[in-house]
This record gives C-alpha cells, structure tokens and sequence, in this order.
C-alpha cells in the first residue's frame, strides 16, 4: 500500500496557523505513507497536475489530501484521481481548515497537532476503503417550479426554451406574484405590469409550460432524478378554456362585494372577479370563501364557462429536478405598535400605496389620504419596518425598501409637485448598478431625507397625524404633523413555503428564509440534491436579482439533467448473509422499506436505498455493512484519533453529513473559534452512529463523545436522527448502569446554518467534561 | 349581437300582497321573488344573524310582541342578493324564495330540516288536533259513526260507566256516538291536554256496547245488546307545515307516542335568575305573545315567569322580545340537509354555524377606498390655421421643378457625393 499524503496551504489560511513543516515532517513518519507534499493550492492545476505526476511517478495508490472541506472539492480530487488511473473512492479528505486553521487561530500548536490528528484518521480510514464503482441511473429530464412570480416565471421560460418539459405550480388565481401588483419599479420606472405581462403571457402560450394555478403541491417524493409530484387545484367554478375574460358581464351581476385580496382590502371586487385585469390566465374564478350562491354569474355569462359543480381535482407527475421560487411575504406592519398601523386609517404600506399608483388599483391611479379622500399634501415614509429591527426578531435589511420608498416618493412627487415628501431612514441603501444615481435624483427632485429612527405615530391635541422622531444628524427631537404616512414594510420569509421546504426536506436559516447550499459559492442550490432556490424565498432581494436567479436555477437544473443520466455513490447497505440471523430489527429500522427478510436472511433493495446507515448502526451482529463507511473504516478512525492523547478532555463527535457538518463548517468559514478538543467524524446522518463505535471511543480514552444530526424535524432520512436519539438516549442508560457518567454522550441537533450552535455546543462540552474529569474518574473503584 | 350576449341587467322592486311582502329580482332572463309574509313570522331574528350582506335588520320587536302591527324584519333591498338563506333557513318558512329562469336546483343548497308527521302508531284520536295551539292539525275519521251502522232505539235498557282511572280523554267515543261529549278547556303549557272530563248522556245512549269496543283504552263498561260487529277506527292525521311551528304540543299530549318530531335546532333555554325578578307579567306579556310554542306561564311557587322547557324550539324570539333580559337560549346543533360541495359551500357553512357561536364572518370593506371616477374632459374643436391655396399651387409648381430635376441622373449623382 502506498499511500500520497498532500498538505494544502490554502495560501495563508491554513499555513498561517498550522506549522507546515511540522506536519510534513510527521506524517512522513508514518506507515505505509510513500509520499508527502506541501502544495500552496490543492485545487488549483498545478497542485491537481502535481498529483497525477505523482501518483505515476511513484506508484501511488490512494490519496489523502488535507486541506478544505470534502463539500468543496472532494469531486474535483476524485476526478483528479481517475484521470491518473486510480479509482476515485480510494481518497480520504482531512478538514484542516475549517475544522482546524479557521476555527483554532490562537491556538497555533494545538492546532498542528489536531491537523496532524485529523490526518491519522484520515490514513486510518484511507487504508481501509475499497474501490467502488459509480451507479448511473435514468433521470426524469421534466423540471418543477413551485411559485409563478417573476422568478419562476423566468426560471420556466428558460428551461422551456431549451426544450425542458416544465411544470409550474402556482397557489393563486394568477401567476405574476407580487411583481405583477407593483406599480411602477425601480431604477427606471418601468410600468412594472407593462415588462412583466408579456411573460406571463408566453408561460401561458409555452409548448413546453404545463401551468397550473390555483393550485398546491400535497406532497413530493423520491429524490433526484425522479421526484414524484402530487398537488391539488382549487375549482374556480369557471371553466379556463371557455372564459373570455370579459369579466365586466358576470361580476357586474355579482351581488357579494368583498375586500380585494390582491389590494390589501383598499379596494371592493366581487365574489366572482379576475385578481388583475392582466390576469394569466384571463379566466374569472369564483372566490368560494365569499359565495353566498345567487347563481346570477352563470345566467350573465355569454360564454357559457360557468359551472357550479367543478370540483377540487388531484394531478400528480414526475420530474427530475425542482426550483423552489415560492417568493416572501410582507411583514405584518401591526406588529409594530407604534406606527399606529390598522389603528390610523392615514398609515400605509408600501405595497398598499403601490396598490393606490397603480392605474388599475382600487382608486384607478390616485393617490388617496384614506381618512379624508384628499390628495395627499404632506407624506412621509418611514423606512426598515420589520427589517434591522431585532425586537421582531427580523435582524436582517429587506433590501427593496429604501430603493421602493424613493421611488414611490418620486411618483407621488411627480403626480403631486405641491406635495412635500419626506423619507425618514436609518441608513439608505442604494447599492446597485444606477441606485445611487436614482438616489441623487431623488433628492434633487425636492425630497426630503431625514436620518433617524422614527420613535412613534401619534395624534396632537388637535387629532392630526403626527411623527415623533429623533434627527440624528441634528441631534435633535422633532414632533412633525403629515396627513399620510407609508410604513417601508420589510420582506419576510413565506409560510407558505413551509410545507414544500418539508416535504423536500430543506433547511432554514434563523432568519427563515430557505438556505442555500453555500452562502456564496452556490447561490442557487439547496442542500438537496436536484433542488434549486430562485428569488426571495432564499432571502430579500430586488427583481433583478430574482430573475438572474430564476435563469441560474433553469441553468443548474439543464447542467444536472441535460444528459437524462444521473450518477450516484455506490453506498448502498449490504448485508452478509453469513452474520445475518433475521431478527429483522433492521426491516423495522429502514425508514424506507427498504430492507426485506426473505427466507430469513435480510437483503436490501439497492437502487431504493438512501445509505443513511441506521440498519447497520441497528444491526446487532454487524452483518450490515455500509460501503465506504464500514464499522471497521470508522472504529478505525477512532483509534487513530485516540492513539495518543494529545489533549484532555478530548471528545470524539459524530457529525451527520447534511446539517451537523455544514454546521461546523460554517463555523470555519464564518472563523468562529472553538476549543480544540474535538476530533470530528463524518458520517452520512446521525442514525449511523452504532452504540458500539460510542464504547470504543470512550474505551480507548475519549472524555466524551459527541453525537449530532439535523434538527429533529429536518432529518435527510425522515427520521434518522429520531433512531439516533432513542439508540444514544438509552445508551446513556447503560453507561450509567455501569458506572460512567452519562454526560459523557452528549446528543445535540444542528441546522446547517447554525455554525456558532455547533460552537457554543463545543465549548459547553469542554467545560463540563474539564468538571467531569477524565473518563474513568468518575468509577467508584477510581475513587476509593 | 344574440340576447344571450347582451350583458345582462338587473333590477330589484318591491311590493305588498296583505301580509306579504314581495321582494323582487329581475333581468331580462330570470326572476326571484322572496316572499315575506310577516305575520307569520315570529321575530327570532335568525334570518337577521345569518344574512351574508346585513340586508336584513330586526323591527322593533319588543313594540311588535305587545300588540304594534309591523314585520318583525326590514329589508333594505339594495343590499340583498337573494341567496335565500334566509328562506332556506326560516324555522317558520315566513321566508319563500320563488325562481323562474336558469338557476342552480335547489338541491345544491342545505335546507333546515324539521318535521311533524304521525306514525304507524296514531290510532288516530283526537287529542293533537285538540291541543295544537297553531290550528295545525287536522284529524279525519274514516270510520262510520254509531247512528250509521246501529240508529238509536229507543227505551233500550242496560248500564254505562266510564273507568276515569282509565280513560285518556281521547275522544273516539265522543266522534262516534252523540252520547258523548268532551268537556273541553283551554290547555296549558304545564298541563296540554284539551279535555276535562269525557261525560255520557244516557238519554242519548241505547247501551248498544259498540262504544266499548272502540275504546282503544278498554276505559268504557257497558252491559246491552250489540246490535252489529263493531267498526274498526280509522283516519288520517295531516299536519299544515305552513302553520305548524314544531312547538310539540301533539307530541306532549299524544298517549301513544305516535308523533315524529324533529325541531329545527337542538339546545337549551336558559332562565336567568337574576333577571327573572325583574320580569313583569301583569303588565308585560310580550314572551307570552311572540313564542310560537306558548310555553310561558306564570307558576304558583311565587316565581314572575317559568317555561315549559319541552315545548322549546330554540328559535330565540322571546330573547328578542324580553325587555329584561330575563332569558337567553344556547342551540347546541342546527338540523339541516347536507350542504353540497359548491362554490357557496362555505358561506352556507358559517351562516349554519353562526346559529350556534353567534359569529358571523362577513366581508370586511371597512378599509375600502371609494375614489368619484374622473370626468371625460371636455372636448373642445380646434381652430385650423388658414391655408392660402394660391400660395400652395405655387408651391407645387416649384415642387415639380424640383422633382424633374432629381429625376436626371447626372444632377443625382452630384446630389449624392459632389458639390450642387
């Protein structure tokens, strides 16, 4: 065996903190290492050609590379790998960056040995892996986009002009989403309808566009490749294909007038209406929540599209991939007392105030003080409601406002020069290509900015509307009357999206909003595989952003699909039919049927097997292997870890794949610092984690050890980290029983955005293990 | 252009009929008419609580209960959509919605389910006709009477005697032969049997014992000579659903369990103590004069007012009359038709469910902004600038000069590239 070890500089990041020459120095004393090299770029061309070099050179047969995470270029080195004649699973990974150099800066030497620690089990586990052939199996080339705004508008018309089958699902009446209630949008004033009706319009008209409104997805199973998509559509009463949009005749007749939804209630429509007169498609709808049954609308109608007995119908169909663009929601401005929202008629929303712009709002154009009918003589905005604002737990900026206020300050001004219009802010931001520009024009069109955080709304003595604010750039605390006030309602994460983000199992950033695979490098994916984020259910964002996004998402879904073949790791379980005894705990344990006992041996279906692990972790013979992440390949890595240890109190953490190693990953690159007391093991989730590589760990000296998965209702195998917490929780029971503290076993559940969780866990850890003492110190015969 | 593709219009009138309002929807392809007839109506106010659009409001009730002649329940007829829940929903069916012209089957609806109707039991007697306070029942005998089947002789001689322990005043006797007589009372709500006393007069009896025979409670003894085989009593029962009110008094009186009753809602009707005090029955009956159950009465305990709870339909008039608050009633269940899955489903829905939380859930068009449309600005002709037409021609000939001269060749070359 002749094993390539390559240590990555990562120019300063790791050779900063870590002492290159000491690690090389050591791990060329190791066994069965043939080669060891420094390199100040792994992943650039010449360290990858250096490799190959190498690897002909000197007979190398497997490789470690020590540098970044294996989420950033465990595919690159594979590829490196069969390019020189080896097969691409015989290549370990050790994280020496961000579980090392980033996240232990202070700690120089401890760091190096850690380094050198990682290392060693990286060698422990290299030696035993075994080369594996890649699985390729057919995908489903078809695309799903969940949400009809202009992100997924653009993410369908993409894909569908490459020739991709696309399904669009859209929960209202109308595609368009927010964008089509806007008035006009921002740096160029665009007739925000006027750009975005043609395509809607082509959506509808698409060959390759199936378009459902009105309706929701129920459920989304299967993975990449091949999801199965089932959903409903909500019966409109009125048959799509015969209504002429002419939508005057039946709800003129309609006796039952309600709130506008798509107007924030500032306007009536009737029960049968069409949301938009841009509607897409131009089809009226009944709206069932508000029907009393008159049965006027049929009799009126001239196309004869109305039919009372439609009913809820159910659609299912498969596809290879999904973008998720399911948009935000406004934040409720109630919420903020004290801007007096609901309670003051004269306070608006943004959104709403885009409502009264618009030509074809609930006052065709005018803007409106809603108390007096009025024309509005003295406005302000109020900027960054509900966003910068941790008292509703909405830390993070909205993006759109400051840009969204100043432009609706400019039409306000451009319909009414006598008004005077003030914008009350924090900070503005303007940065985008011609924001700054369009912010000088603001100002030179005679608005007012005044800097400071407005304390209230309340009324004088007199009853008039008036802003208590502190000018911070005057330093000074004013009382100003205004006859209309526009709260800058910030972009909230959407419910909504909720249940899709559960069905496909993505995770949330504490701020809500879906997260994405890498907070830089891959904008557009999510953690799942064939999983694709566009527009703001990802976060705030302006149109512009939300349509790059809605193409890059067509993009990277065409790049996984284009080939209709997909490939996968050979992970799946085996079982050896010699150990096996058919006791069929792991029938039980597979949360995916996946595992049979057939003539008293278990077998598993292959191609069905998601490789979590929880069989093999369940399995009470060992009979169930898990290919490239075999008992023996991780109590391997155990030893190694503990072969000398080189700190107290040392903690070996099982770290699932998914969430729980994102999470300390985020921690290295956000460089939040934690002790360097743990040695961490990856596996696929936290169900894989078997009692017995707990007892080996404390066995050969480990202080504590640590098992963490995703959070207990985001789990990648449905309930992986649940067979976790019950296998670890009873385990504690045993320690106990034998005299070791439990504490000792630490469980704890990790989103992936939550890097400084995965810290402050370490650090807890460390301080309670210090108390605890050594392992064994606490067994009574050590103490007498 | 067809009439089919005329947008259609719509108009609403109203008009009077004795007791009955007309409310009236018409365009040029179908017509309702919601018929009110108020004196029908008892006041409970359901139609109000229900009514999606607020077009129906509660009269003065309290005036109306103690003798004012007005329809309990306004309308204000540009609000009203003649959905007809108010019809549908009317424990009285003061309400009736008729419709000519394509409208969806009424089977598509949910009506209020009740019902009074005689069993296999009734034997039939008279005891329900009787007691219905409302003059709702109707009893038929088809059965013959003694003077058709036996004529009285005369100087007969023999015994009579009525078992009272027996007896159950139900009256087959007394339609059977003229020697009876129903000493008749007024019921009451505690006590609704319509009889006193069954008394014989023998003069009128030749003791043919037929009677005994008949009697269903075996209550008559007679010692005589039969004269012929007894008949067998027969008739019908048949109960008017526009003047019954499901009040229950024929089931209370019934001695042989033969009234199907199903009110309209189910519940309870709740006196509140501290109220009942106040309540003043000599010189307010109101209560006594709008329950279509009549069951208020003045109890011998001391108490100002008591109910017969049984007789109760829970439609909440005498809440709405009571100028004490001196009760208030709480419907645990509405019993109506199934409501079918239409676009209306769920208005229907929370209109039956307001029955019982008093909520009513109602478009919300407070926020609502009511803008006048602009006026088409006047057109004005504009006045055209004079046109010399002299001046023209001779424009025209200059023009001409012009073209023959680009038509040569030589001078468009140096009009394109060389110097004029």
């Amino acid at each position: 065996m002749r094993i390539g070890v390559y240590i990555c500089h990562c120019g300063l990041n790791i050779a900063n903190v870590i002492n290159m020459d000491a690690l090389h120095r050591k791990v060329g004393e190791m066994k069965d290492v043939a080669l060891v090299k420094d390199i100040q770029f792994m992943c650039s061309d010449f360290g990858q050609e250096q490799l190959i070099e190498d690897i002909k050179e000197n007979n190398i047969d497997r490789i470690l590379v020590a540098a970044c995470t294996p989420k950033l270029h465990e595919t690159t080195f594979k590829r490196v790998l069969e390019k020189a004649g080896i097969n691409p699973y015989l290549l370990e990974i050790a994280n020496i960056r961000e579980q090392c150099s980033w996240v232990h800066m202070h700690n120089q030497n401890m760091a190096t040995r850690k380094a050198f620690d990682l290392i060693k089990m990286g060698v422990a586990k290299l030696k035993l892996l075994a080369p594996l052939q890649i699985r390729k199996f057919k995908a489903n080339r078809d695309v799903l986009v969940i949400g009809g705004g202009v992100a997924g508008i653009e993410a369908a018309l993409t894909l569908a002009d490459a020739g991709t089958h696309v399904h669009m699902v859209e929960k209202e009446p109308t595609i368009g989403g927010k964008m089509a209630l806007l008035n006009e949008v921002f740096p160029t004033n665009d007739c925000s309808i006027c750009v975005l009706a043609p395509k809607m319009t082509d959506v509808q008209n698409h060959p390759n566009i199936e378009m459902r409104t009105y309706s929701e997805i129920t459920d989304i199973s299967g993975s990449v490749g091949n999801f199965t998509v089932k959903g409903i559509r909500q019966p409109r009463y009125v048959m799509v294909d015969r209504c002429k949009g002419c939508i005057d005749q039946c709800s003129n007749v309609c006796p039952v007038e309600i709130p506008n939804p798509f107007d924030s209630g500032l306007g009536k429509t009737k029960a049968i209406n069409m949301p938009i007169p841009q509607a897409v498609p131009q089809s009226a709808y009944i709206n069932n929540e508000y029907c009393v049954g008159c049965g006027l609308c049929k009799q009126a109608c001239p196309a004869d599209a109305i039919d009372f007995n439609l009913k809820e119908e159910e659609f299912s169909f498969t596809v290879g991939a999904v973008i998720v663009a399911t948009g935000y929601q406004g934040f409720d401005a109630k919420r903020k007392e004290e801007y007096g929202y609901s309670v003051y008629p004269d306070v608006l929303t943004n959104m709403e105030l885009e409502r009264l712009l618009n030509a074809s709002g609930p006052t065709r154009g005018k803007v409106v003080v809603p108390s007096t009918g009025e024309k509005p003589k003295k406005v302000a905005f109020i900027q960054c409601v509900g966003s910068r604002d941790e008292t509703v737990d909405n830390p993070y900026c909205s993006r759109v406002c400051c840009m969204s206020s100043m432009k609706n300050a400019q039409m306000i001004k451009e319909r009414y020069p006598d008004a005077d219009v003030t914008i009350h802010y924090i900070d503005i931001r303007a940065a985008g290509e011609m924001y700054e520009e369009y912010y000088v024009r603001t100002q030179l069109m005679g608005i007012n900015f005044i800097r400071g955080k407005v304390a209230e709304v309340q009324l004088d003595p007199q009853g008039q509307m008036q802003l208590r604010y502190e000018d911070t750039l005057e330093c000074a605390i004013h009382e100003e009357p205004y006859d209309l006030v526009v709260l800058a309602t910030g972009i909230e994460a959407s419910t909504t999206s909720d249940p899709i983000a559960k069905m496909l199992n993505l995770t949330k950033r504490a701020d809500r909003f879906l997260s994405i695979a890498h907070p830089k490098m891959r904008p557009v994916d999510a953690h799942i595989n064939g999983v694709f984020i566009a527009g703001c259910a990802s976060g705030p964002k302006e149109i512009q952003a939300s349509i790059a996004q809605g193409s890059a998402a067509a993009a990277r879904s065409t790049r996984l699909l284009a080939k209709g073949e997909l490939e996968n790791d050979p992970f799946s379980a085996y079982v050896d039919p010699e150990k096996c005894i058919g006791c069929r705990i792991c029938e039980d344990t597979c949360n995916f049927n996946t595992i049979k006992v057939i003539n008293g041996k278990a077998v598993v279906d292959e191609i069905s097997c998601q490789t979590c692990g929880s069989c093999s972790a369940s399995c009470p013979t060992d009979a169930i292997t898990m290919p490239h992440s075999t008992d023996e390949q991780i109590i391997a890595q155990i030893r190694a870890a503990l072969e000398v240890k080189d700190e107290f109190p040392l903690i070996i953490a099982f770290l699932c794949s998914w969430c729980s190693y994102g999470s300390a990953d985020l921690a290295g690159t956000s460089r939040i610092q934690y002790p360097t007391n743990v040695r961490i093991i990856k596996v696929m989730c936290a169900g894989r984690v078997d009692p017995d590589f707990v007892l080996e760990a404390l066995q050969r000296g480990a202080d504590g050890v640590l098992v963490t998965g995703c959070r207990l209702d985001e789990c990648h195998y449905i309930l992986g980290n649940l067979d976790a917490k019950h296998r670890m929780e009873n385990l504690k029971e045993v320690l106990d029983e034998i005299g070791l503290d439990p504490r000792r076993l630490r469980l704890q559940w990790i989103s992936a955005a939550e890097g400084d969780k995965f810290a402050k866990t370490i650090e807890d850890f460390v301080d309670e293990l210090t108390e605890l003492g050594p392992v064994g110190s606490e067994l009574p015969e050590v103490q007498e | 252009m067809s009439d089919e593709e005329q947008p259609m219009t719509v108009s609403k009138e109203m008009d009077i009929q004795g007791t009955h309002l007309l409310y009236k929807l018409v365009s040029d392809r179908s017509e309702k008419t919601l018929d009110y007839d108020y004196k029908r109506c008892v006041g409970c106010g359901i139609c109000v609580r229900i009514c999606p659009t607020k077009a129906l409001e509660l009269g003065p009730i309290k005036e109306i209960a103690t003798g004012m002649d007005a329809p309990p329940v306004m309308m204000d007829l540009d609000k009203c959509t003649f959905c007809s829940m108010c019809a549908n929903l009317c424990p009285v069916t003061a309400l009736e919605m008729r419709t000519e012209g394509d409208f969806p089957e009424e089977d598509l609806y949910p009506f209020l389910e009740y019902r009074v109707e005689m069993n296999e039991k009734c034997v039939p007697c008279s005891l329900c006709e009787a007691a219905c306070p409302e003059d709702a029942i109707k009893l038929e005998y088809t059965f013959p009477k003694k003077e058709e089947i036996a004529p009285l002789k005369e100087n007969a001689e023999g015994e009579i005697e009525i078992d009272t322990a027996k007896c159950n005043l139900c009256g087959i006797c007394a339609y059977f032969c003229d020697a009876f007589l129903m000493l008749e009372r007024e019921p009451k709500a505690t006590d609704p049997i319509p009889f006193e006393q069954l008394i014989v007069d023998e003069d009128m009896c030749d003791y043919c014992t037929l009677c005994q025979d008949i009697c269903p409670e075996d209550a008559i003894r007679v010692k005589g000579e039969r004269p012929c085989e007894p008949p067998v009593v027969s008739g019908h029962v048949t109960v008017d659903d526009g003047k019954c009110t499901r009040c229950g008094w024929c089931d209370a009186v019934c001695p042989y369990d033969a009234v199907d009753l199903l009110k309209p809602f189910e519940g309870e009707l709740i006196l509140i103590d501290e109220h009942v005090d106040k309540c003043d029955t000599q010189g307010c009956h109101a209560c006594f004069n709008i329950c279509p159950s009549h069951l208020w009465y003045v109890p011998e305990d001391g108490k100002n007012i008591a109910a017969a709870h049984d007789l109760c339909t829970y439609c909440g008039a005498c809440v709405n009359a009571c100028p004490v608050d001196v009760m208030k009633i709480a419907r645990s269940k509405v019993n109506h038709t199934e409501i079918p899955d239409t676009p209306w489903a769920s208005e229907w829905k929370d209109a039956i469910a307001s029955l019982l939380t008093k909520e009513r859930k109602r478009a919300d068009l407070s926020r609502a902004l009511e803008v006048e449309s602009e006026p088409l600005k006047e057109h004005v002709d504009i006045a055209f600038p004079e046109v010399d037409e002299d001046m023209m021609e001779k424009v025209a000939d200059r023009m001409q000069k012009a073209r023959d001269g680009i038509a040569d060749p030589k001078f468009r070359r140096i009009l394109n590239k060389g110097e004029a």
